[in-house]
Parts: C-alpha cells; sequence; structure tokens
C-alpha cells in the first residue's frame, strides 16, 4: 500500500496530453484562437459530462441530459430575447434543477428503473423545448457571451470554468458530505443504508445536480451561439456519457471523479480539434469518437484489475472467483 | 425472566418477534433477555433465525410482531437510526462497508465530522486511527481504500466502525468467521474490556470453544424460537448443541462405509491455484466422500471451482486414466463433475424462473435435438426429479424464488444430479438449511457414495466434515497440507490440524 | 405470497393487458375520428407498427439478456446508406442484400465481442459503435447518400397483398420464428436463463458468451433488415434515418412489460407495445397535437406503462443480493429500491 494509485481520470489526463501533443505537431502553434476555440466546444460537455458523473455515482443514469439542455438553452434565449438578461438565466437553471427533480423523484418513488425513466423524461423535455422555441431565434445580450465564451486578455473564460469545474468538482465530492455520501451510496447502497445515510434524498440529489449542471451548459451554449435552437442538445447526449467514461468513472457506481469528466469532455474536443488541423474529414471524428469511448473503458477496467491484484493480500481467490 | 427488585432492568429485551418472508418463517416467537454489562452467546443452527433477530434489533428489518425493550424502553422498529440512538451497534458476517471508500470514510460514515459545512478529513482520520487503537490496531493506512485491505483486516474495520459511537450494546454476529487466531484473542481481549466498563456486549457464534471461553449466559434458538436460556455454568456443550439441534446429534451421521481402492474417479497432478505455490496431487477414489477441511478462506472454495472449470488454477485433470481439459463449467458438466455452489440464490438458483426450467438447465442438452427442446421429456424429467428429491412444490411452473431455503437447495441439487455424475463437488451447502432437510442431504450423500459417486465436500462446520468424510484434507493457503483418514477423521482433529497447518506454514 | 399457478413461463396476463390497451386505443381512435377503423387505416397502422416491430425484435432479444443494444440508430442508417449504395453501383439484388446483411452481422458480432468477451458495458460498447458507424456513414456516403432500395425490398415494404401489408406478413412469419425460438430452443432458453441470472447460466454449463454474442448479432441483423425496409418505403436514404427508431424500439420492448433487466417477457408483448404506440401516435397525429405534445405525451405513455409493468404487475425479478453485482452494467437498469436488500428471503437463512 505504499505505491501511488494512480487515479480514475489517469486516462483521460493521459488522452489529453496525448492530443494536445498531436495537435501541436499537426498545427505548430497554440495561441489564442486556438484555444478559445478548443475550451469553447469543450465547456457545454464537460459541465454536461460533470452532472452526469454525479448520477452515475450512485450507480443510475440519466438520459435526458441532452433534452435538459436544449430546454435549459431555449428558456434562456427566450426570456432573453425579450430583454430579461438575468431572469433568463435564472430561469434556465430554475428550469435545469426542475427537470433534474422530476427525474431523480420519479427514480426514486416509482420503482421504474433510471434507464427507462429519463429516457422517457427525455422525450418530455424535447417536447417542453418545442413548446417554448418551434424554431431557432432569441438573442442573448452581450454581457452574457462574453461571460460564458470570451476571452480575457487572451485568455479564453472557457478556461476559468473548466478549471473550476475541476476545483468544484473535486471539492463537492471530497470535502462536502453530500459527495462522500455520493460515493458511499454509489459503491454499497445497504451499507450505506444501514449507516443513516438518507439514500433517496442523496439519489434525488445527485438528479438534480445533474439537471442543474445541464442548465448551465445551456446558457453557456446560449452564450456561445448567441441564440436558441431546439436541436441543440441531442448530440450531448451520447458524447456526454462518453465524456464520463473517458473519465474514468466506473458505470457500476461509487468510483469516479468530477475532474475526470471534464478532461474526458476535453479530450472530446481536442479530437475533433486535431481531425480538423490534421486535415482529416470531421466524420472520422464519430469513428475516433466511438473507439476512444470503448477503448477508455477497455483501458479503465485493466486499471482496476491491476490495482486490485496489487493491492490485495488474501488470495485472490475469493474476490475474483466471481 | 423476572429481575428481582432493586437491580437494573435487562439492558435487551426482545419479546415474541415474528417475522416471515414469504414462504420462510424466519421468527417464530422469538425472546431474548440480556443483562446490562453482561457477554451474551446466541446460539442455533444456520437458519434457525438469530441473524434476523439481530437484523430487528439494529432496526434493518421490521419484524410482523413483536417488540423491543432497551433498559425497559421500547425500541422503534426499523429504523437504523434510532437503534443507534439507543446504543447498539452491530458487527455483521457479511460486511457493511463501502468497498471503493477509504477505511477512514467508512468509519465515520453514520456521523461525518463537519466543520463549517465541509467535512472534516483531518478529524475524520483520528477518529479513524484513535477506533483502530482502541483494538489494538495501528498498522492500518486508514486513507486506503476498503477493498485493499485482506478479509480479516476489513472485520476489523467493521467492528472499529462499531465501537466508534461507544455501544452501549454491541451485537457481534459471527464477527470472528474472517479472523485469524491472533485477532481472535484480540477480540476477546476487547470484549472482556468492554464488559469491565459497563458495555453489554451479544455474541453469535459457530465456534463452540468461543462460547464457553468468553460468555456469561446463552439464549439457543431453534426454528425461529427460544428454546433456553442458560448461564454458561449451567449447561455443557453437548447439551447445547442437542438443544440447537433438537434431537441427539450423534445420532444423525449415516454410517460410514470402509472405501475399497478401486479405479480412482478423478486424478489430480501438479495442481497450483495460484502462482508460486509447489504444485500438489489428489486422488479421489470412487464412493469416497472427501472433505475440505482447515479454515476459512485457505483456498478450499477456489480448488472446487478451479476444478469445476470455474476459476484460476493450474493442474492435470485424468479422468478413466486419460487427461481431459476443463476450461469451463460445461467441459465439467461433460466430464461427470458436478459442483453445487455456496451461494444458493446468487450462483446455484434462477430465482425467478419456474423450478421445471431450474430442474432442466444444467442439462438442456440431453434433452434436445438440433436446439429443439423436447417438452415431454423435459415434463418427464421434472415429474421424476421432484418425486426423488421429494421436493415440495405446488406447480412445476412455480418460480423458485417462493421455495424455502431447504427446497431451493434441493432444487439445485436435483438440476445438478440430472447430468449423472460421477463427481461431486459441495461448496458449503448446508449453510442455511433447516436440519430436517439436512439429515435428508446427509442421507443422500451417503447413498451417493455408496453408488459409487465421489463426493467432495466443503464445509465451513467440522461436526459435519468429521460425520460424513471418509478423508478430511485439511487445506491452508490454498494447498492441502494434511490427510487425516479413518479414525483420525474427528471434529477434535480436524479443528487441531486446521491450526497446526498455519503454525507450520506449509 | 399466493401464486396463481400459471401453465406456461410467461403469464397469460402480461400479454394480454398490452393487448387489451391495443384495443382500448382503438377503441380511442375510432371515438374520435372518422374512418380510424376503416381498413385502409387499420393496414397502414400495421404496416407504420411492422417497421417499429421488426426492429424491435433485437432490441427484445438483447433486453431478455439483460443488455442492451444502443447502436440501432446507425446500424439501421448504415444499413439503408449500403444497400442504396449497392444498387445505385450496379450490384445485383441479391448481392446486395446478402452483403448488406452481412456487415450487419459483422456489426452484432463486435457488439456481441465486446459485451461478452471483452466485459465491455453494453451501454459503452454499443454507445461506442453507434459512433463509429456514424463515422462511416458519413464517408461512406460522403454527406449524401445515394440509391435506391432494390426492387424486391421496395415491394415488401410498400405493398400490400389485398389489404395485408407485405411487411405485416414479414412481421408476422418473423413473430412466429422468434417466439418459437424462444419458446422451443436451447438457444431461447439460455437467452432467458442468462438474463434472469448470469452467474447460476454459466455455472449450470450454459454457452453464455455464444449466446450473448448470438443475441447481439440478431439485434443488428434486425436492425439491418430494418434499415433496408425503410429504404424501401421512402425510395432513398438519408442520414438521421435511424435516429427516430432508437426510443421506440426500446419503448415497445418496455410498454409490452419485458423487463429491463432481463430474464423475463416475450417478443409477443413487443408486438403489443409496437401496435399500442402505433396506435395512439396515429391518434395524436389526426387530433392535430403538434411535435411537442406528441413528445411529451410518449414520455408520459412509456412512464405509465413502465409503472404499470414494473411495478404493479410484479416485475421481481430478484437476481440477489443489490451487493452482487452479476455483470458491470446492472445498476442502471435496476429499478431502484426504497430499501436496500436487508429485507429479503436470502438474509435470513444466510449464517445465523
Amino acid at each position: 500500500m505504499r505505491r501511488i494509485r494512480t487515479g480514475r481520470a489517469f486516462i483521460a489526463a493521459v488522452l489529453v496530453a496525448v492530443l494536445f501533443l498531436i495537435y501541436l505537431a499537426q498545427n505548430g502553434s497554440f495561441g489564442a484562437i486556438e484555444a478559445l476555440g478548443i475550451t469553447n466546444a469543450a465547456l457545454p460537455l464537460a459541465l454536461v459530462a460533470a452532472g452526469e458523473t454525479f448520477v452515475i455515482l450512485t450507480n443510475g443514469i440519466d438520459l435526458s441530459i441532452g433534452a435538459v439542455v436544449t430546454m435549459t438553452n431555449v428558456t434562456c434565449a427566450l426570456v432573453a430575447g425579450k430583454g430579461h438578461g438575468i431572469l433568463a438565466v435564472l430561469l434556465a437553471l430554475a428550469v435545469g434543477i426542475g427537470a433534474g427533480l422530476l427525474n431523480g423523484l420519479v427514480v426514486s418513488y416509482s420503482g421504474i428503473a433510471p434507464l427507462i425513466a429519463t429516457l422517457a423524461t427525455s422525450s418530455i423535455y424535447t417536447g417542453i423545448a418545442l413548446i417554448v422555441l418551434p424554431t431557432p431565434g432569441g438573442t442573448v445580450p452581450v454581457w452574457l457571451s462574453n461571460v460564458t465564451a470570451g476571452s480575457v486578455h487572451s485568455v479564453p473564460v472557457a478556461a476559468f470554468w473548466l478549471v473550476g469545474g475541476i476545483a468544484t468538482g473535486w471539492a463537492i465530492l471530497h470535502r462536502l458530505p453530500f459527495g462522500i455520501y455520493l460515493q458511499a451510496l454509489g459503491g454499497s447502497e445497504s451499507a450505506s443504508w444501514s449507516a443513516g445515510v438518507s439514500v433517496v434524498r442523496i439519489r434525488i440529489l445527485a438528479y438534480v445536480a445533474s439537471g442543474f449542471y445541464c442548465g448551465l451548459a445551456g446558457i453557456i451554449l446560449a452564450g456561445l451561439t448567441q441564440s436558441g435552437d431546439p436541436t441543440i442538445g441531442a448530440v450531448y447526449l451520447l458524447n456526454g456519457i462518453a465524456a464520463v467514461v473517458v473519465g474514468g468513472t466506473s458505470l457500476v457506481g461509487g468510483v469516479g471523479t468530477i475532474s475526470g469528466s471534464i478532461l474526458g469532455a476535453l479530450a472530446l474536443a481536442l479530437v475533433s480539434a486535431v481531425l480538423l488541423v490534421s486535415g482529416l474529414s470531421t466524420n472520422y471524428q464519430y469513428i475516433v469518437t466511438g473507439l476512444i469511448v470503448i477503448g477508455a473503458l477497455l483501458a479503465s477496467s485493466l486499471q482496476s484489475k491491476v490495482e486490485l491484484r496489487r493491492l490485495a493480500h488474501e488470495p485472490a481467490s475469493e474476490e475474483a472467483a466471481a | 425472566m423476572q429481575a428481582p427488585t432493586g437491580t437494573p432492568p435487562p439492558a435487551l429485551v426482545a419479546r415474541q418477534i415474528h417475522k416471515q418472508y414469504g414462504g420462510v418463517l424466519a421468527l417464530d416467537g422469538a425472546d431474548i433477555s440480556i443483562n446490562r454489562a453482561e457477554v451474551h452467546a446466541l446460539l442455533g443452527e444456520n437458519g434457525a433465525g438469530k441473524s434476523t433477530l439481530v437484523k430487528v434489533i439494529a432496526g434493518l428489518v421490521r419484524p410482523d410482531a413483536g417488540e423491543v425493550l432497551v433498559d425497559a424502553q421500547p425500541l422503534v422498529m426499523g429504523s437504523p437510526q434510532s437503534s443507534r440512538s439507543a446504543g447498539i451497534a452491530v458487527v455483521y458476517q457479511e460486511l457493511s462497508l463501502v468497498p471503493q471508500l477509504s477505511v477512514m470514510h467508512n468509519i465515520v460514515l453514520s456521523a461525518l465530522p463537519v466543520r463549517r459545512g465541509w467535512f472534516a478529513r483531518d478529524r475524520a482520520v483520528a477518529i479513524a486511527r484513535e477506533a483502530l487503537a482502541r483494538l489494538g490496531i495501528s498498522d492500518i493506512n486508514v486513507k486506503a481504500p476498503v477493498s485493499s485491505l485482506p478479509l480479516d483486516l476489513r472485520q476489523m474495520v467493521e467492528i472499529a466502525k462499531a465501537m466508534r459511537h461507544e455501544p452501549r450494546i454491541l451485537i457481534l454476529d459471527e464477527a470472528t468467521s474472517s479472523l485469524g487466531d491472533a485477532e481472535v484473542q484480540r477480540l476477546f481481549e476487547l470484549v472482556r474490556g468492554l464488559r469491565s466498563r459497563g458495555t453489554t456486549v451479544v455474541v453469535i457464534t459457530h465456534r463452540m470453544h468461543e462460547v464457553w471461553a468468553l460468555a456469561d449466559r446463552m439464549t439457543i434458538f431453534r426454528d425461529g424460537r427460544t428454546v433456553g436460556q442458560h448461564g454458561i455454568d449451567e449447561i455443557d456443550q453437548r447439551t447445547a448443541v442437542n438443544l440447537m439441534a433438537g434431537r441427539d446429534v450423534r445420532a444423525v451421521y449415516p454410517q460410514k462405509r470402509q472405501v475399497e481402492a478401486t479405479e480412482p474417479a478423478l486424478e489430480l497432478r501438479n495442481v497450483r491455484l495460484r502462482r508460486g505455490q509447489r504444485p500438489w496431487d489428489l486422488s479421489l477414489t470412487r464412493g469416497e466422500i472427501l472433505g475440505l477441511g482447515g479454515l476459512q478462506g485457505q483456498g478450499q472454495r477456489h480448488f472446487l471451482h478451479w476444478l469445476y472449470g470455474d476459476g484460476p488454477g493450474r493442474g492435470e485433470v485424468i479422468r478413466h486414466g486419460r487427461r481431459v481439459q476443463i476450461r469451463h463449467p460445461g467441459d465439467a458438466l461433460r466430464n461427470g463433475i458436478v459442483l453445487i455452489p455456496e451461494d444458493r440464490g446468487a450462483e446455484g438458483l434462477h430465482s425467478s424462473l419456474p423450478v421445471r426450467w431450474n430442474l432442466a438447465m444444467a442439462t438442456l442438452s440431453q434433452r434436445s435435438r438440433f436446439g429443439l427442446i423436447d417438452m415431454r421429456a423435459e415434463r418427464r424429467m421434472t415429474t421424476e426429479n421432484v418425486d426423488q428429491m421429494s421436493i415440495k412444490v405446488g406447480s412445476p411452473f412455480q418460480p423458485a424464488s417462493s421455495l424455502s431455503g431447504g427446497t431451493q437447495q434441493k432444487v439445485v441439487i436435483g438440476k445438478y444430479m440430472e447430468a449423472d455424475p460421477e463427481v461431486i463437488l459441495f461448496v458449503d451447502s448446508t449453510r442455511g438449511i433447516d436440519v430436517q432437510t439436512k439429515f435428508e442431504l446427509y442421507e443422500m450423500l451417503r447413498r451417493l457414495a455408496d453408488n459409487g459417486t465421489a463426493c467432495v465436500l466443503y464445509s465451513s462446520d467440522t461436526e459435519e466434515l468429521a460425520g460424513l468424510c471418509d478423508r478430511v484434507a485439511v487445506f491452508n493457503d490454498g494447498v492441502p497440507a494434511r490427510m487425516l483418514e479413518g479414525d483420525d477423521v474427528s471434529q477434535h482433529s480436524i479443528v487441531a490440524a486446521s491450526f497446526a497447518v498455519v503454525r507450520e506454514g506449509m | 405470497m399466493k401464486s396463481r399457478l400459471p401453465r406456461t413461463y410467461v403469464r397469460p396476463l402480461e400479454v394480454a393487458v398490452p393487448f387489451a390497451l391495443v384495443v382500448v386505443a382503438l377503441l380511442g381512435g375510432w371515438l374520435t375520428t372518422n374512418g380510424f377503423l376503416s381498413s385502409n387505416h387499420l393496414s397502414s397502422l400495421g404496416q407504420t407498427a411492422g417497421y417499429v416491430g421488426i426492429i424491435a425484435i433485437g432490441e427484445t432479444l438483447v433486453l431478455l439478456l439483460g443488455g442492451i443494444d444502443l447502436s440501432l440508430p446507425y446500424t439501421i442508417n448504415l444499413a439503408a446508406i449500403l444497400i442504396a449504395g449497392f444498387q445505385a453501383g450496379g450490384m445485383s439484388s441479391t448481392s446486395d442484400i446478402l452483403l448488406v446483411l452481412l456487415v450487419g452481422a459483422g456489426i452484432g458480432l463486435a457488439n456481441g465481442i465486446g459485451v461478452a468477451v471483452l466485459g465491455i458495458s453494453p451501454l459503452v460498447m454499443t454507445l461506442g459503435m453507434n459512433s463509429i458507424l456514424q463515422g462511416v456513414s458519413l464517408i461512406y456516403s460522403s454527406g449524401s447518400p445515394v440509391g435506391q432500395a432494390p426492387s424486391v425490398v421496395t415491394t415488401i415494404s410498400t405493398g400490400w397483398w389485398h389489404q395485408i401489408p407485405y411487411v405485416d406478413v414479414l412481421w408476422f412469419v418473423l413473430t412466429i420464428v422468434v417466439t418459437l425460438v424462444l419458446v422451443f430452443t436451447t438457444f431461447g432458453r439460455g437467452i432467458y436463463a442468462i438474463g434472469a441470472n448470469r452467474r447460476a447460466s454459466a455455472l449450470s454449463g450454459l454457452p453464455v458468451r455464444r449466446t450473448v454474442v448470438v443475441g447481439y448479432v440478431l439485434s443488428a441483423l434486425a436492425a439491418t433488415v430494418g434499415g433496408m425496409l425503410l429504404v424501401g418505403y421512402s425510395g432513398q436514404a438519408y442520414l438521421g434515418q435511424g435516429d427516430e427508431y432508437l426510443l421506440p424500439a426500446i419503448a415497445v420492448v418496455v410498454i409490452g412489460g419485458t423487463s429491463i433487466f432481463g430474464g423475463k417477457g416475450s417478443y409477443v408483448q413487443t408486438v403489443a407495445g409496437a401496435l399500442l404506440i402505433t396506435v395512439i401516435e396515429s391518434i395524436l397525429v389526426t387530433v392535430n397535437v403538434n411535435q411537442s405534445g406528441q413528445d411529451i405525451l410518449y414520455g408520459g405513455i412509456i412512464l405509465a406503462m413502465a409503472y404499470v409493468n414494473q411495478v404493479a404487475l410484479g416485475d421481481r425479478a430478484r437476481l440477489g443480493p443489490l451487493s452482487v453485482r452479476l455483470g458491470a452494467f446492472r445498476g442502471w437498469l435496476e429499478p431502484v429500491r426504497r430499501r436496500p436488500e436487508a429485507d429479503s428471503p436470502r438474509n435470513p437463512t444466510e449464517g445465523s
């Protein structure tokens, strides 16, 4: 037990480093413009992935993330378009939280599996988004764009958000009771319950967190594209989960980090950047993403197996048999 | 059970607790009365209801009827929080730790130290270290994940966790099952220390010598009911065991036979379950019952699963003089080897599927042609099997989950018996089974052996091993270190050998 | 726990309820629209249901196994693009179809190997595969797919025999085949067993890996056939053709009552689910509910039916205690219980 355990986010970090190097090799330089493009692309995905991490840590899943992003995005754009910038942001956040709350309540109280429940609610949220804004529209005040997608002395604001996200994520998981309960719940629900952890409440909060982060992503997307779009969120479902997986969070629950998911999102954003800069058609992005996701999971499970074997003193028989 | 006036009320009283799970009557009017600052043992066979009663007291399970009083105050049923506030702490046999979390997180989980809303990690570390130090342990890295610790240390963490709130009543439910000698002694010291400080300790264990070494009084359970309550001096081991079993235990086991040295059923050569072990050989004779003894976790399970094609390991398996490859259970079945798994629910049965399907599961290819199942043959098989194994079932399409524990075990065994095995591997198959069914199984085992089937029996019950087996291989660290035969096969010698081979470090 | 002793494994009630709801829905349609029950309309409803129904064959099998297949959208799309592309390239119809089916089988094989042999979570494996297939589709078609389906496919897809669409004939035949396989073959029995308890199935000597792989192959094949039929129907292949079939494919299985965590259900129930969804959608369209309303109602119906099936009809596929993870993907497929497994039959007999 003297050896350092490679963190769960290890693979994602390596991936980011490797991709970054490839990018440099292909592009020759990495200046403000490049940084802006990459971080702006990564940020919404990173937020969505961070939110999804909360849910996956509790051994659940949230498939409505794409739809919630859409819903909050159009809400923000619509209300901001009517001239109420701050209200737009607050309302969008409220919508995200509300969606998460509904998800959490359904999952906790109806007995429906999270997969099905969030699949169903995603349809509901998509429908709501269409009602709010049937076609792309709305506008966004300049200050919002600056706060989300601008630069400060040639350092992208998004970079601050990303770093802030990593720091907050770490703090929540490791220094707030909520984070510890979250990991306990995902690791062993029965142990948590017998320790007096309010399993239901933590689970609902996890889904609320997911909704909240999706709300943030929707707002940032509004700032980025300076409008609302009822189809904008769809792509974030698959990519969001991909980022979480790449980030090293286990789908079995209880193991994982938010930082990992954010790094995973960064890695995925770098993939398309690298492809772009290498002159390869962006069509390849899908293939590469798919391979990375699968590969990351394989690497992750390999990492776990190696760790277990190294740290276990018992003849692994009783553990490894299953 | 009336305390004389002037003495304090009993620390813990349970009255007429009833609990039923579907078809299983776990508790049928259980009573206990435990005095303050005493060490009280709960004895009973597997399935007698002790664990369920503990869960009721701990608030994890709400009983159908009955009440629990702590210091004469009634306890709120079904609330772990309220049991905890009443000063009750339980250390379970199945660990209730979160494997991914660190030792310190697990120990403080029920009451996280918090400083202005933030988790106070430094205090958690201190609390954890202190809790472990009280148990005499100072060499565990409290920041390491629990999953990285070996079983006995995990058990220690579990105990430290229970001790954290300085409980008034500490319940140890089979807490020593994963512990080595030294840890058990440490635990005894702890228990005695607790008693002298006024804590009440309830001990549930199968190890008789522990009871007489530690306890002041005992309560004996059978079939979910209290059948006796005695001071430690009022009763001897033999009587207690008889009360637990409900009959004179000596007469339980079927008559052993002298096994003729005929052709071996299986020969195992150069077996190595783990890298770095020295290879060993084993020969299994037709018609014999071979027991696997030794302390728990010494590789007995690993060995059986490897032989069945379900686990890592290396070695040659020779059957009828020819070497065979067993890479997965299908191969084993084809070679006449079956394994009755330990965990009925997770490994042995398809609980949600009908009994008929369960019985057919291991021999589907026998009753099918070109992949099509012969339904009539299956129906016939089911009827015959149900009859032969005397499986009490209403309809063959009932889900297996609706059966009692003992009947479920019969279904598992019936399923594998369909494969007409030459070798049967039993992995602790009589755990949690009612006495009646257990005896039926013993009879069946002896009949099988007499008919030429070789049985390998791993049991955590040394008495069972002694009573049933012709030979006993005592395992240590994945290797059968010593073989007991003939008259050497007795409960006492098995236990002695289990400890001896550890000391010899073979 | 009284058990009404059933004669077969699938309780009649589980099949009857979804079909009864179909009848109710049809009545609802009849009440709201003239001509809803006309033979023309019914046939076209059947035709529409057929596409989802056939695609959902695969999803049913995979869900019964306890897994999931999220690679449907681009398996469908790739199949559509390929069959049209091959036709445009001048290959013969038969070799086209066979080649596309081969590709589909290959996709399923990859999925199955990833899940069964490499132990990758089906969610991730099929999600990743979907992404890969999306890339392949884009690259192959260079963004604009060409061609049409072979005429035989078009005929099956759009043609009717008297009042019965050929698609439904195909669907009917497939339903019978799939049901026979599930009920009467060792493979089918294995699917239920593995879904119910993978570990016990392995210990009983069942060929778990092989069965899982074949399951995913069949799932991809069903999607492939669906993709070809879709091209036949719309006359061309286009990108995104398969996207709108993922949610419905899963939804109809769930609505039909097949358990999301495996080992319980049947394809017949999925058929009912497909019919139900199609009828309800049709009602919504004729009542002029717009897209958003449809989406919302869709989600609501899935929730309602999932609740009815998973909770009310007693879908308690107990896999053993929560702490035993039989396959790394179970967690998000299991319904959340308010009190964990401390309160279960297994525990009292365990240990003491």
